[in-house]
């Protein structure tokens, strides 16, 4: 009886609440409140965790989704891309597009969840949220949540520390004996995670903090130290007396790509030649195949910055208008990332070489940014002073230790018994459990913003005047109403892609072309094929006015093929026709 | 363009504004305007030209450039060859580049690395090529923009040399020969000597001139002639034996001048208590060195490694299982290692690396 009551109480207010389709919650503005699929955004998904939520998102919204592989990864697995729009509106090539990828490097590891958070809340709020419906009926959105899927699950299932495996799975030989990966790093207290080494000395020039025993600190000059501190978790498996030397491959896939790519002594992990890892040159071809493309995100971490290219000084990246418009968008990407710094990559960093959104940017003509996931500011909402006791503090007092392994004795072949502990590989460049969510939803933020400036074009003013002879005069104007050109200054100036298209069909054209300025009586008139006009560009925030001399009247159709504004049509008609 | 001076009859030689000329002729490849867009012949079957694909100096946003470096299938298929054998420690290109003139120029510096990042290969390079000058006959262009033989040195890490198969030898006529003591050299280039030398000899091989109507040019007017295809850069049938012998020679002595380690019987001492010092002396006795350091640069090739496999009652008290001479070791020259082995017994050493070749000594202590 006490059972039955029991399965009674549990159960028929579920159900209850199941017959009627009502949620048990209340909505918290800014997120869906009964997802069609739920995920958990306060932990990391391996790649079949990835798979599964992608392919249940693409199965709920059919009319929003399309998933596809765009090639397979050196061990085998798809390359996931969703394609999310309102395909009812238009198909995704004839929109323009925005891209965004994640976790090139794969100890990167949050940035497969804002990727992933991006898909599902697109997809989630289409119908709860007006400007996510505005947004997917006229940007395509072309998501890659996970880039290195090999060693995603490495990082996962095999002893790592929070900056390996950057490279992905192909054997390379790092040092040169002929061998492969033979010599990486060893779990000794058999934990999963890659920590220090420290060893009792009494010649050693390490001591423990007074404050927190968990923390080695340098001694000062004049004081004698008790350990020696070894930095990685490991012992010497070649016998060529180094430790950990040749582990995962070197190479690193975000210096592979095709502008500026410089030979490993210049630019460290080029490997052979651009795109050839399999998993870049997957990505190039889907990119060359996607030239509506015009804005990009690629996740990586960490630090909390926001980081635009040019990576180098060179004189084939320098086009003003396009740097004022990045620098607009980022500087107010600063308002939505509490925390980050806006950072141009060659001239506050350093220079690198062969980098992915160089790529996007010189090869494809894209706006390209990359956002350096997790700060330190998010511990305690200002920037630490002393990055260690504040990381050590944190964890203390809001993780309660969990991110911490503690120092255990262990016996090491070489050095006899180390004790073996530090910061776990979850921790330090990827943010804790309650943070995660808002980091996804914060980035998110700031692509969605950067998409909703993608050329919005529009037909209007349309005018059809009576000439002599059965001429008529066709004057329309073609409206940009968004931030971002048809064309960045690049593609303009390379031919990256080919000019846009304003056609007119439905009479005999004799004349016609593109008025200089709206003020003006004549247009300029283009010698060949004037029923179909190429213009360079359409500015952001302006219109160009398109005018023709045809014979025969009637209606027309106005038809704008813009490869990165987008594919608009628009019948027109004399006002006395119906 | 000019069509040329009388001497040079119809060839269309360009025309230079800096000497004063003004140019008389456009000069396009037969063909029209198929697709109506103003523009003839101006996206013609295929598109790459490999010898412009490579990563080596390669200039984006040129015409047969292709969009990125390696972008043609070819050079792919290439470079994947070259870094599955680290073995090949030279690589030659027959093309119109001859990089036996001048050696190489090293110019690549290191973000961290100040001054010359290879001198060994360079002064190895160069030695090599002065001496093997003579042999590389026919003059040949610098290296072009992501060229191969660049390529091969720069990125693949491989000495790397070129030189044409053949090209047309001068033609001499009579007022040239008397201008011989004023003018050493002629400044002829490949298209003024393929022409000078067809007109002379197979002039079946240069269309005269002729006027024809072209659709897209109504009121112009047109005429189609110039060099056969293919018939500005081949020898003639006859030659053929004469250039495969001077070929032969060439490459025979660039796999003569490979490396050549010979690892002579060590000097053991015998230390007392059953401690050996063995020391072993790694030969050279080839020309080029046993590796490239921008070999070593690019991770293609490998350093000579000496493998120390103790018997079981033996240990090695100085020296790893494994020891690398990172430095390649240049022709003619030897390094010396040492090793202090513990216990009586046979102790394996094996030298080598795949572009050296592999010695193994058995030493019995």
């Amino acid at each position: 009886m006490f059972k039955f009551t029991f399965f009674y109480l549990l159960i028929f207010p579920l159900s209850l609440f199941a017959q009627s389709g009502l949620p048990s919650t209340l909505k918290a503005v800014g997120a869906p409140n009964d997802p069609a699929v739920e995920v958990s955004w306060n932990r990391y998904h391996d790649y079949a965790g990835m798979t599964d939520i992608l392919n249940e998102l693409n199965n709920a919204y059919q009319n929003l989704s399309s998933l596809e592989s765009i090639g397979k990864s050196y061990e085998g697995k798809d390359l996931w891309c969703i394609t999310i729009t309102n395909f009812e509106s238009g198909k995704p090539e004839d929109k323009p597009a925005y891209y965004i990828d994640a976790s090139i490097h794969a100890n990167e590891a949050q940035a497969v969840e804002v990727a992933l958070y991006t898909a599902w809340f697109l997809l989630e709020t289409y119908d709860e949220i007006d400007f996510t419906k505005q947004l997917l009926n006229r940007v395509t959105f072309y998501i890659i949540p996970m880039q290195s899927p090999d060693s995603r699950d490495k990082f996962f299932y095999e002893p790592n520390t929070a900056h390996s495996p950057r490279s992905g799975q192909i054997p390379r030989d790092d040092d040169g004996d002929g061998l492969m990966d033979e010599d990486g790093y060893d779990d000794l207290n058999n934990d999963g995670f890659i920590t220090q080494m420290r060893i009792k000395s009494k010649y050693g020039r390490w001591k423990t903090d007074p404050d927190d025993s968990r923390i080695m600190v340098r001694c000062k000059p004049d004081e004698i130290g008790s350990y020696d501190l070894i930095w990685s978790e490991g012992i010497d498996n070649d016998g060529d007396g180094i430790i950990n030397e040749d582990g995962d491959g070197y190479y690193d896939p975000n210096r592979n790509w095709g502008r500026l790519w410089r030979p490993h002594y210049i630019q460290y992990g080029a490997d052979r030649y651009p795109f050839s890892l399999p998993e870049t040159k997957a990505i190039e071809n889907f990119l060359s195949k996607h030239p509506n493309i015009l804005g990009s995100q690629s996740y990586h971490n960490t630090g909390g910055m926001i980081l635009i290219g040019p990576y180098q000084n060179e004189a084939d990246f320098r086009f003003e208008d396009d740097l004022q418009l990045i620098d607009f968008i980022g500087k107010k990407g600063l308002e939505l990332l509490p925390g980050y710094k806006y950072i141009n990559s060659y001239k506050d960093f350093y220079p690198t070489y062969g980098d992915e959104t160089n790529w996007h940017y010189a090869g494809h003509g894209i706006m390209s940014f990359v956002n350096e996931l997790w700060t330190q500011y998010n511990m305690f909402r200002e920037d630490p002073e002393n990055s260690t006791e504040t990381i050590y503090k944190f964890d203390k007092y809001l993780l309660f230790g969990d991110a911490f392994v503690d120092w255990e004795e262990v016996e090491h072949p070489k050095y006899g018994k180390v004790e073996v502990g530090g910061i776990k590989k979850t921790f330090g460049r990827m943010p804790p459990s309650f943070l995660l969510e808002e980091e996804c939803h914060r980035n998110m933020a700031f692509t969605l913003m950067h998409a909703d400036m993608l050329p919005q074009l529009s037909i209007e003013n349309e005018k059809i005047d009576e000439l002599d002879g059965g001429l008529y005069k066709i004057t329309v104007d073609i409206i940009n109403k968004r931030l971002m050109p048809t064309k960045l200054s690049v593609d303009k100036e390379y031919k990256i892609t080919r000019p846009d298209w304003i056609e007119i069909s439905g009479a005999e054209v004799i004349s016609g072309g593109i008025k200089k300025s709206e003020y003006d009586k004549d247009f300029s008139a283009q010698e060949y094929k004037p029923e179909k006009l190429m213009i360079e560009r359409i500015d952001g925030n302006s219109k160009v006015t398109a005018s023709w001399l045809v014979s025969g009247s009637g209606s027309y159709t106005i038809k704008v093929n813009s490869i990165k504004g987008g594919k608009i049509e628009k019948v027109i008609k004399p006002k006395n026709t119906n | 363009m000019d069509r040329g001076d009388n001497k040079l009859g119809g060839l269309m030689i360009k025309a230079d504004p800096k000497k004063g000329q003004a140019g008389k002729y456009k000069l396009l490849f037969e063909g029209k305007d198929d697709d109506g867009d103003g523009k003839v012949n101006e996206d013609p079957v295929g598109g790459i030209n490999v010898n412009m694909n490579g990563t080596n100096e390669y200039k984006p946003y040129e015409t047969y450039g292709g969009v990125h470096p390696f972008a043609a299938k070819e050079l792919i298929a290439l470079a994947d060859f070259l870094f599955e054998r680290p073995n090949i420690l030279s690589v030659f290109t027959f093309n119109y580049h001859n990089n036996f003139d001048k050696g190489w120029k090293i110019k690549y510096k290191g973000r961290r690395s100040k001054g010359n990042m290879f001198s060994t290969d360079s002064a190895a390079y160069n030695a090599l090529a002065s001496d093997l000058k003579p042999l590389a006959k026919y003059p040949g262009e610098k290296l072009n923009n992501g060229s191969i033989a660049g390529w091969a040195f720069y990125d693949a890490g491989r000495f790397s040399f070129s030189a044409p198969a053949w090209t047309y030898p001068e033609v001499k006529d009579s007022t040239e020969e008397k201008n011989k003591k004023n003018k050493k050299k002629t400044d002829d280039n490949r298209e003024t000597l393929a022409y000078k030398w067809i007109v002379k000899n197979t002039p079946g091989n240069y269309l005269e001139w002729k006027e024809i109507k072209h659709p897209d040019f109504p009121n112009q007017k047109v005429e189609v002639g110039g060099f056969v295809p293919f018939a500005k850069n081949n020898p003639p049938e006859d030659s053929l034996t004469i250039i495969s012998k001077n070929a032969n020679k060439l490459l025979f002595r660039l796999y003569k001048s490979l490396p050549l380690l010979k690892v002579p019987e060590p000097l053991v001492e015998d230390l007392g208590n059953d401690v050996f010092r063995v020391t072993l002396t790694i030969k050279n006795e080839g020309t080029l060195p046993t590796h490239t350091e921008v070999g070593r640069g690019v991770k293609a090739l490998q350093p000579v490694l000496i493998k120390t496999k103790p018997a079981k009652s033996q240990t090695i008290a100085s020296g790893n299982e494994i020891t690398f001479i990172q430095d390649p070791i240049t022709g003619g020259s030897a390094v010396t290692k040492t090793f202090v082995i513990v216990g009586k017994g046979r102790v394996v050493f094996n030298v080598g690396s795949p572009s050296a070749g592999y010695n193994e000594l058995n030493v019995q202590l």
